[in-house]
């Protein structure tokens, strides 16, 4: 009898360490920073994260990324799924005969990324965005496009690094980066979304790069990254301006009052695309197509002339409008309002635009505008990308001071932060001060650990610079 | 005399218990004990719990197995950029589905690279051109 309740009892345990089983525990990512080379650095820019402005090129790059990407799609060789693990494996695990002979078989499609990264500007040359030209732009093969050239130079980079040829991988980063840099001068979100991506591939192979004993230091390289890195102002206004790109119409409104059937006539082009836009998004959601039939039995305008009144417009001056226009007003009011909320928290710093990022978004997320509650988050969410950009930037800035600081120490990490001077320490984005607070001594070893940044405060999202002394 | 008679009686009695075998204890030690602790033990105690346990095993063991997905809620974790590329399949861009508006679309594929990063991008197509979008739509769309 004894044997089955033992026999019993491990299945319950079993099934309860399952259940129980503590998440592995997550943390900051630790960076172990390795010596600098010891060689004299010629210049403070012998390395570069962006093509020398002397090696710039005129004319478009656009073109010659495609053709890059031609030339990568047309390879004789196809790329494996273990091919493209490359990307993600231990350094020390990359199979460097089989990278280097796979890597061979697309010295096109590198010869022309190049070339494309030394173009002076980048013009996708995308006709305007408007809700009835976005169906052109799906599914955004450019885009896609993109993707596979940045993971190659990825690969490229990590052999080359591993291999300790460090300008040809400083080389590989400024074409990385350069990639990144044409995307993010698109005017479409979703082109400054892969920027952003790109730029978070390229700071992690910045992170391998410090970590490799003997790799140059690229303090002065990390600071000249112009900055923003992404121009997330000029997309924002440009997305949120869709909406009178889409309905020209709607510029009249605002200057003159129109005859009851141009209003309506223009009531219903706008509602008609919205709902088509939106698809069955709008469906599930319901309020543009209810908002159709409302307006038609004028039960928004109530609340469409409330709003004027809130706005500041005379009760005379609403009176003396078509009904119809009344409720565009409105409807257009309430794009302007949120475009206006989300560009004052982006043209003042991080720390400042914060609140005012997370306000605007509440205020206007819960409006009856679908397609602005779908435009809001994105938005914010792409800020959010940028600004974690900029600090991953700040902490490799900070990484690469301190290993000029052991440099010229013999090897020992400073006593406190504030006793590096040979270069100006970074500002944390996210709270407009220094990483002083994050620094300290133990054990012999200098740690910078810098937490997550809001809002989302994900753990690994942390940093964990540690130099131990030579 | 006497004494050689005594040798050959403790010669006989020595053969005698050399002819001797040793038997085995009527009594076993272990089995007095297993029957002693199962005479004093409560058998329904037990019972009842093995019959317990067992049953909170194979419901616990069943439930583990049919219940249900918990519900996925999206966080905008930055996608990690050395995880592998193919480990993350790009997420389907439902881009022929007539059902869903191309801006709808539009805002997914946004939220897809928030996501998952450059995986987010649909895979283009080895050796297949893009589809360029033909004059009239560009005409349409300015």
């Amino acid at each position: 009898m004894m044997r089955w309740s033992l026999l019993a009892v491990y299945p319950i345990a079993a099934v309860c360490s399952v259940w129980a089983a503590p998440a592995p525990p997550e943390g900051p990512r630790q960076i172990r920073l390795a010596p600098q080379s010891t060689a004299k650095q010629v210049g403070a820019f012998r390395y570069r994260l962006l093509p020398d402005p002397r090696d710039r090129t005129p004319g478009n790059a656009a073109p010659l990324w495609r053709l890059a990407s031609d030339a990568f799609r047309e390879a004789e060789h196809k790329m494996t799924n273990q091919e493209w693990d490359w990307v993600g494996i231990p350094l020390d695990k990359l199979p460097r005969k089989e990278v280097h002979d796979v890597l061979n078989r697309y010295t096109a499609a590198f010869r022309l990324a190049r070339q494309a990264a030394c173009r002076e500007h980048c013009d996708w040359e995308l006709p305007p965005l408007t809700f009835q030209s976005i169906q052109v732009y799906l599914p955004m093969a450019h885009l896609q496009r993109c993707r596979e050239v940045a993971n190659l130079l990825s690969i490229q980079f990590r052999l080359q690094l591993v291999e300790g040829r460090f300008d040809d991988a400083a080389e590989t980063l400024q074409t990385s980066f350069a990639l990144a840099r044409h995307l993010c001068e698109g005017n479409m979100l979703i082109e400054i979304l892969v920027g952003i991506a790109i730029d978070a591939i390229m700071f992690n192979r910045v992170e391998e790069w410090v970590q490799t004993s003997g790799s140059p230091n690229l303090y002065w390289a990390l600071t000249a990254l112009p900055r923003p890195l992404g121009n997330i102002r000029h997309t924002v206004e440009y997305e949120m301006n869709s909406l009178y790109r889409s309905y020209p119409g709607l510029h009249r409104i605002h200057r003159e009052t129109l005859t009851a059937q141009e209003a309506d006539s223009l009531a219903n082009e706008v509602l008609a695309i919205s709902v088509k836009m939106l698809g069955e998004k709008a469906k599930e959601v319901g309020a543009l197509e209810k908002g159709k039939a409302a307006m038609l039995q004028a039960t928004m305008y109530p609340q469409a002339r409330k709003r004027l009144l809130a706005w500041g417009r005379s009760a005379k001056e609403i009176d003396a409008m078509p009904k119809a226009q009344v409720i565009l007003l409105g409807y257009a009011g309430q794009w302007d309002r949120a475009r206006d909320d989300m560009y004052k928290a982006l043209i003042v710093p991080t720390w400042q635009g914060l609140p005012l990022m997370e306000a605007a978004l509440k205020e206007h997320r819960s409006t009856d505008n679908v397609l602005l509650t779908l435009l809001l988050p994105t938005i914010t969410k792409t800020w959010v990308a940028s600004v974690r950009n900029e600090r991953q930037l700040a902490g490799l800035r900070c990484a690469e001071a301190l290993r000029l600081y052991a440099a010229a120490h013999e090897g020992k990490p400073p006593k406190k932060w504030s006793d590096i001077t040979a270069v100006p320490l970074p500002i944390d984005p996210v709270a407009g001060k220094g990483f002083d607070g994050f620094y300290q001594v133990t054990d012999g070893r200098g740690i910078l650990e810098i937490p997550p940044p809001p809002p989302l405060g994900i753990p690994s999202l942390g940093r964990r610079y540690e130099l131990a002394p030579r | 005399m006497s004494e050689r008679s005594e040798d050959r009686e403790l010669t006989s009695l020595a053969s005698a218990l050399r002819e001797l075998r040793p038997m085995p204890d009527a009594m076993d030690r272990a089995v007095l004990m297993y029957r002693a602790g199962r005479a004093s033990a409560r058998r329904g105690v037990w019972v009842t719990t093995t019959l317990f346990s067992s049953a909170v095993a194979v419901v616990l063991g069943i439930t583990l197995w049919v219940r249900p997905a918990p519900p996925v809620v999206y966080v905008a974790v930055p996608p990690d950029p050395n995880a592998s590329v193919s480990a993350a399949p790009p997420p389907p861009l439902p881009a022929s589905a007539p059902e869903r508006g191309a801006w709808a679309r539009y805002i997914h594929l946004q939220e897809q690279v928030l996501l998952h990063g450059l995986d987010g991008l649909p895979a283009s197509p080895s050796n297949t051109e893009e589809p360029s979008p033909d004059v009239e739509s560009l005409w349409k769309s300015l």
